[in-house]
């Protein structure tokens, strides 16, 4: 990030591949997959790296929000 | 199928009125301007759009026959139960009855239909896999939410699957005094369940006032109900040609169909409403999911499968 501060990190939660395929399972099952992105996140001047990491998780985490919008993010093929 | 006069007429019904609806839908799109109006002729006319593909496909089905069409509506079981399982949350257990259920389950229901074995076809899903699937997911030893799992998954079966598979196993029955192919009757049945969606849609647009359960689904109102269910009925009458039944009783089993395919519907919507979705996908444009066309049949089918077995099958 410090070496290049052009670059943008979207936060991008898959849900379902878990439920697709689960550790250690070799067996598939085709459920539909979604990709959910985030705004981009773009540290603060003055972030450090550990509170920057609890920001960019807790982004990830509210896209993991099992609340669903009527008009989700992209689907993706599954 | 295809040198059928009676399928021919029929089909070139269907044509003229989906050509209708699209002149219909082209002339709101150029003197409609109030913007939510905007949103509702352009969701329209995606919904015409998207009845040509679906009618083509069918009817495709139905021109080749016995064994496409059943590929077909096991295509449409899979697809519909993807979309319900999708959306209702399993935990890893559930995987291997997950798994069983996609590429078991399903084939060997319509293969069930498609070798005239209707003892095993009606108890299948809800005897053997009943039992099959809560054992598997007990063997994977998770015990949480391990009651409402194991109910979700045989209900999912029991909507997409079995239910589903009543509309083609009409292809195994054999109905005295009927001489035209059952492809007819399970066109019969198609025709009947849309049409009642389309004309509770239409009627609810244009005279919907009092909503029947604006808790379960915005959009149904009891004058589209009412007036989409009479126009089904009607219709469903004046096409005893196509049945084995009287004008009156092809009239009483539009009548069940109408009330089969509201409740389900209404069921799914609930359903739909408890899961926080809209639809159940976005697979068919203007009307979202398989399972958002295929929720009525659900419903309409084992019912209208039965009544026509018991009273008219030898």
């Amino acid at each position: 990030m410090q070496r290049f501060p052009q670059a943008e990190l979207v936060p991008v939660y898959l849900d379902n591949p878990r439920r697709v395929m689960p550790k250690g399972s070799f067996l598939i099952v085709p459920l539909i997959c979604t990709a959910r992105f985030g705004a981009p996140l773009i540290p603060d001047p003055g972030e450090d790296r550990e509170q920057f990491l609890v920001r960019a998780r807790s982004a990830l985490m509210a896209l993991a929000d099992p609340q669903r919008s009527p008009e989700p993010a992209v689907p993706a093929a599954g | 199928m295809i040198a059928n006069p009676v399928f021919v007429t029929v089909t070139a019904c269907v044509i003229a009125f989906l050509a209708l609806c699209t002149a219909i839908g082209f002339v709101l799109a150029r003197h409609v301007s109030a913007p939510a109006a905007r949103d509702t002729v352009a969701n329209l006319n995606a919904r015409i759009r998207s009845w040509w593909g679906i009618v083509f496909v069918f009817g495709a089905a139905l021109v080749f026959g016995r064994v496409v069409t059943l590929v077909l509506f096991a295509i449409l079981s899979f697809l519909a139960f993807r979309e319900f399982m999708s959306l209702t949350p399993t935990r890893a257990g559930d995987h291997r009855s997950l798994f069983l259920s996609f590429f078991v389950v399903v084939p060997v229901q319509y293969l069930l239909i498609g070798i005239d074995w209707y003892g095993l076809f009606s108890i299948f899903i809800p005897v053997y896999i009943f039992l099959i699937l809560p054992a598997l997911s007990a063997v994977a030893g998770d015990t949480k939410d391990f009651l409402a799992r194991n109910a979700k998954l045989q209900w999912g079966l029991m909507l997409t699957v079995f239910a589903i598979s009543h509309a083609p196993a009409l292809l195994l029955l054999d109905l005295s005094g009927y001489r035209l192919p059952n492809a007819l009757l399970l066109l019969y049945l198609m025709i009947v369940v849309q049409i009642s969606d389309v004309f509770q849609y239409v009627f609810g647009k244009l005279f919907g006032r009092t909503r029947l359960s604006p808790a379960i689904s915005p959009s149904k109102t009891v004058e589209g109900l009412v007036g989409g269910g009479l126009t089904a009925v009607l219709i469903g009458a004046a096409l005893y040609g196509i049945t084995p039944f009287s004008p009156f009783q092809a009239a009483a089993m539009s009548a069940v169909i109408v009330i089969g395919g509201f409740f389900g519907g209404f069921v799914l919507s609930a359903i739909k409403r408890d899961l926080g979705v809209k639809d159940w996908g976005r697979m068919i444009e203007g009307h979202g999911g398989i399972l958002d066309r295929m929720d009525s049949v659900s419903f309409a089918s084992p019912l209208f499968f039965h009544l026509t077995r018991y009273y008219f099958a030898t």
